[in-house]
């Protein structure tokens, strides 16, 4: 039992940073099912893009193992390449693979997304390198650098991530609930052609929810290569099919389920690979998604949908 | 031709039962199909006869040693193994078939059911489980296939009745998730403590696999050699192909697609939609154990990824996606053509000339008319010279690049490749991808167009040679993955699919 | 032959059906009207069992159909159209109509697989079956029309075919959902006619319709809806005179 709380602190800062980072990816999942309906499966490979977008700031300001800026500048430097990167990629996706099949059989744009997926995993390993990066564990908030608080470590790499994670909820959340681009989003996502016939212009809509979501998980890539310290061409594979299980777990189509389910995910995987097996953390999160379904097919936070005749 | 032929081929506008040919029509838009429509039934039976016998000899033609010398191959095993493994692949998109195709269901966890006969196999016929002997268990082959076929389709059956209330999406994420928990546990199932036993359990011998899995054995006759498997896959393909066909022409295919189109409609009308959504679920996921079985015992090993994990679900879908989701020959066509199209590209001579026939098509079928791709040809030639007079005269520094190929210094001696050129390629991939999904989205403009294309044409070749034509293996998906968004874009319902209409 | 007792259906605090009573006698042909929302395609929708009511008791043929799935019902014998069309359009109109002898046939996959002759002769039956609804149609569904996809229909011929699969289904009792919406006058007129003619095959007809015409030409009795309540039954020429309906159809202040 004394072990037991001894590991609880540190599981928990584990989880909420792992949760931080399924939350800002689920996010962007969430908010696109919610407009089209698309399952974007592309969405974890626009992650993958953002890690690299940062990690390519972070090698052009460091020379020789030495910064050239100060770190708190890089960092933001990064995130700001990285959201804005996989933004402006998140729109050409768009514009070539999912707008020309808005229209098609529902399979049509999935399948356009796991092509989108290939596209952009291989272009990275063919152009980048295929193994995996490094960012040397020495010269980005070293994984020793940390504040002590009431007897538990707190790292600041972990630190960061919850911390930008929470102003970009807080931003999204303004975003989205207080201003003229959040009302139209919530009305695209409620009826795309009554909302087209009111005088919303739906493709700038569809757009700009694809750039958000995009950005987030691209400033997740970066979150992840700081605290983790290494990026792969294939990270977004599994950490897409995690953001996706956030997404539903919370409801998806919901912005605070999205949020809401990073963070559960995050915390469960946490403390079950600390106080069960760390070889069965993976499966925890999709036994999870299949049980949460099966009792509760609309997710924590979602609406069950009226059935029509 | 005959005075009746040209009246059939005039438009008849407002003519009811012309407008209702439309879609007839619109299918004969292609010359191939032109050609197969215009054969009369009895023709097109004795073709397709013809394509099998040609098919089926393929052991005994590849094996012939002058043919093989010429290709600097010893043996036809490389041939046999990649036809094997489209036999294989082509059973497997029959059954997904069933249960996307003709039931609408989308179920992402269809791989489950294949790796899971094949672990069963490994638990039935082989050393690995030495709770009751210490030799394994060596069970006759049929035993083994209809115990595992009956098992699974129980395990499908039950899976389906567990999220079947669920639908579309919904229905696709649970199975989803039932696909990464099997392969998961296959991965990690490696020390696992049961009840009354003091030593963990290997149940899967995590990424390695099991390894010794027994033959096929029928009645003493055991398959050893590729081209028995061959043949007997090849029987086995036609039994499902002709099963899943006349289920298909039945009430049961009839209320399948009654229920993919409509499915409240389907239960008001008299169709007991549930059991009938299970049925096709566990008709694919025995279809799919049959598949894994027959893999196992003829790959001898059972391995969990990639074989039993996403990348073939994505593979599988890629194929019945390509041939036409809810077309049965389509299906084994779709196979064909991803199982082969990797291989050819593993050649990187062959692949140059695959990729630059592929590019010429694409600008042929972009251009509309030999005139205008005769100009924009023109046009991209001259560009590449022009543009190497001018970077001659600016003494820019040229790499020294190794062509594999004459195709390959052909083209060269057109680029101009300059240092760095990796970085160059580099950028030239990313640009070139761009430019050819910019000209899809931008055909209707005709100058803007022609312009994008001749780029087009001199950032691909120039991202082939420095780049992607070194990268086989990655550009090999790549190309995949290009195609799957163009095949959408162009061709939603693939090649031999119907186009669907839905109600919004 | 249908007999509705004491039905009420909720959705949520809503009342769409209150205290429902009503009995449809074998070979009847009887219409429900009433103004938009007084609950006419939920009684539908209860009957055949998509809604389930609250309270109350259906009975066809002198059993409780309450506990029954949708297909079960169709299966007992009652069939439908939909108001708003539901056929399964990328299938043939053969097919559409084949669709409906489901529940009338049995073969199984073992017997589909090996085409054995009892699935060759029953496949045959629903064939010629299929063929002989649509045929009551005269040659509006025949010929090239078999083998067109349902999408490419018109309109009038969707909703012939609607009743040609629920005719398929081997009902003795068929629900028609407002049959003659979208068509012209001349094809409605031919609507009303073709339900008299589905009463001389055998058929009992309960009819939801807003054209009067149609209603005032093939129904024996009528039954007035409002707000989920009976207000009025009886002949089409009782209905009409009755206060509350027409007070119904035209605004109380109207009767004053």
């Amino acid at each position: 039992m004394a072990d037991f709380f001894a590991l609880l602190p540190q599981s928990l800062i584990n989880g909420l940073t792992l949760g931080s980072v399924y939350a800002l990816i689920a996010l962007g999942y969430s908010m696109v099912y919610g407009i089209l309906k698309l399952l974007n499966f592309a969405h974890g490979d626009i992650y993958m893009v953002g890690a690299y977008l940062g990690y390519g700031v972070f090698v052009m300001a460091s020379v020789d193992e030495k910064l050239l800026l100060p770190v708190g500048l890089l960092i933001f430097l990064m995130l700001v390449v990285a959201m804005v990167g996989a933004g402006l990629l998140s729109l050409a996706v768009e514009r070539f693979a999912y707008r020309p099949l808005r229209y098609a059989p529902r399979i049509a744009p999935l399948i356009s997304a796991l092509g989108v997926s290939f596209i952009l995993q291989n272009l990275v390993q063919i152009t980048v390198s295929p193994r995996p990066l490094n960012y040397g564990s020495n010269q980005l908030l070293p994984a020793n650098n940390s504040i002590e608080f009431l007897n538990v470590k707190l790292p600041y790499a972990r630190l960061l991530v919850i911390a930008v994670t929470l102003i970009l909820l807080l931003i999204l959340t303004y975003l989205v609930q207080r201003t003229r681009l959040g009302r139209a989003i919530r009305a695209v996502s409620i009826d795309m052609d009554a909302a087209a016939m009111m005088g919303v212009d739906v493709n700038r809509v569809i757009m700009a929810t694809f750039f958000i979501g995009a950005s987030l998980a691209g400033a997740a890539g970066v979150l992840v290569g700081i605290a983790f310290y290494s990026i792969r061409h294939t990270m977004g594979f599994l950490a897409g099919l995690k953001g996706f299980t956030a997404a539903v777990l919370g409801g998806i189509g919901s912005i605070p389920g999205a949020a809401l389910g990073g963070l559960l995910l995050g915390l469960i995987e946490a403390l079950a690979s600390v106080y069960w097996s760390i070889t069965f953390k993976d499966l925890i999160a999709f036994v999870l998604l299949i049980v949460i379904f099966l009792l509760r097919p609309s997710g924590l936070l979602g609406k069950a949908a009226i059935k029509k005749v | 031709m005959s005075q009746e032929n040209t009246e059939s081929n005039n438009p008849k506008i407002g003519h009811d039962e012309w407008v209702a040919q439309v879609a007839s029509r619109q299918a004969q838009a292609y010359p191939l199909m032109r050609w197969w429509h215009a054969l009369p039934g009895y023709g097109q039976w004795l073709m397709g006869l013809l394509g099998l016998a040609l098919f089926l000899l393929v052991p005994i033609i590849t094996a012939n040693p002058l043919l093989l010398a010429s290709f600097n191959l010893s043996n036809n095993n490389f041939i046999l193994l990649t036809l094997n493994r489209f036999l294989i692949f082509a059973m497997l998109a029959i059954g997904l078939n069933v249960v996307v195709g003709y039931a609408g269901l989308l179920d992402l966890g269809y791989v489950a059911f294949y790796g899971l006969a094949g672990y069963f196999y490994a638990y039935l016929a082989s050393n690995f489980v030495t709770a009751f002997s210490p030799n394994g268990i060596h069970l006759p082959s049929l035993v083994v296939i209809i115990l595992i076929v009956a098992g699974v389709s129980l395990i499908g059956y039950l899976l389906g009745a567990l999220s079947l209330r669920l639908s579309g999406d919904y229905l696709a994420i649970v199975t989803l998730g039932f696909g990464q928990v099997f392969t998961l546990l296959a991965l990690s199932a490696t020390r696992i403590y049961l009840p009354g036993r003091d030593r963990a359990v290997d149940f899967t011998r995590g990424p390695n696999g099991i390894n010794g899995l027994d033959p096929l054995n029928f009645f003493g006759l055991s398959l050893n050699e590729n081209w028995h498997y061959f043949y007997f896959f090849s029987l086995m393909l036609l039994l499902i192909y002709i099963m899943v066909y006349r289920i298909n022409h039945s009430r049961i295919g009839r209320a399948w697609r009654a229920i993919r189109d409509d499915e409240l409609a389907a239960e008001v009308m008299g169709t007991p939609t549930g059991r009938l959504k299970l049925l096709a679920f566990a008709l694919g996921a025995g279809i799919a154990a049959f598949a894994g079985v027959l893999d196992a015992a003829w790959q001898s090993n059972v391995v969990p990824v990639p074989r039993y994990s996403v990348f073939t679900l994505i593979n599988l879908y890629a194929m019945i996606v390509l041939g036409g989701i809810g077309s049965l020959p389509g299906a084994v066509i779709g196979a064909f053509i991803f199982t082969l199209l990797p291989e050819i590209l593993r050649s990187v001579a062959l692949a140059s000339v695959i990729f630059y026939g592929l590019s010429l098509w694409g600008l042929y079928i972009f251009s509309g008319s030999w005139r205008r791709f005769g100009r924009l040809l023109a046009f991209g030639i001259l560009f590449g010279f022009v543009l190497k007079g001018l970077l001659l005269l600016l003494n820019v520094a040229r790499a020294d690049l190794a062509s594999s190929s004459a195709l390959n210094s052909l083209i060269q001696s057109w680029l101009f490749i300059a240092e760095p050129y990796k970085v160059l390629g580099n950028v030239l991939t990313i640009v070139g991808i761009l430019l050819v999904l910019a000209l899809v989205i931008w055909r209707k403009h005709q100058t803007f167009s022609d312009i994008l294309a001749v780029l087009g044409l001199y950032a691909l070749a120039f991202a082939w040679e420095t780049r992607l034509g070194l990268e086989p293996a990655a550009t090999r998906i790549l190309i995949v993955g290009l195609s799957l968004v163009l095949l959408m874009i162009f061709r939603p319902q693939g090649l031999l699919g119907k186009a669907e209409v839905r109600v919004v | 032959m249908l007999e509705l007792t004491h039905l009420n259906l909720q959705f949520g605090g809503l009342k769409a059906l209150s205290d429902v009573n009503f009995k449809l006698n074998q070979g009847e042909i009887l219409s429900i009207i009433g103004p938009n929302g007084a609950g006419k395609s939920s009684l539908l929708n209860v009957i055949t069992g998509i809604y389930k009511p609250i309270s109350g008791d259906i009975h066809f043929q002198g059993q409780s159909t309450l506990k029954l799935s949708p297909h079960q019902i169709t299966r007992l014998g009652i069939a439908r159209t939909f108001q708003n069309l539901r056929l399964y359009l990328n299938m043939s109109v053969l097919e559409n109509v084949m669709t409906g002898a489901y529940c009338q046939s049995r073969a199984g996959l073992l017997s589909t697989a090996l085409r054995l002759p009892s699935w060759r002769k029953e496949e045959a039956e629903i064939r010629a079956k299929a063929e002989h609804h649509l045929s009551f149609f005269g040659n509006r569904l025949q010929g090239y029309r078999h083998q067109q996809p349902a999408y490419s229909l018109s309109y009038a011929n969707r909703r012939r075919l609607e009743i040609a699969r629920a005719m398929t289904t081997g009902a003795s009792l068929l629900l028609l959902d407002e049959p003659a919406a979208g068509m012209n006058p001349h094809e409605s007129a031919e609507i009303a006619e073709v339900i008299l003619r589905l009463r001389d095959e055998g058929y009992t007809i309960l009819l939801i319709e807003h054209d009067m015409n149609v209603v005032a030409r093939a129904s024996d009795r009528v039954i007035v809806l409002d707000y989920g309540k009976v207000i009025a039954q009886g002949s089409f020429a009782e209905v009409t005179e009755h206060p509350e309906v027409i007070a119904a159809y035209l605004g109380r202040k109207a009767v004053g």
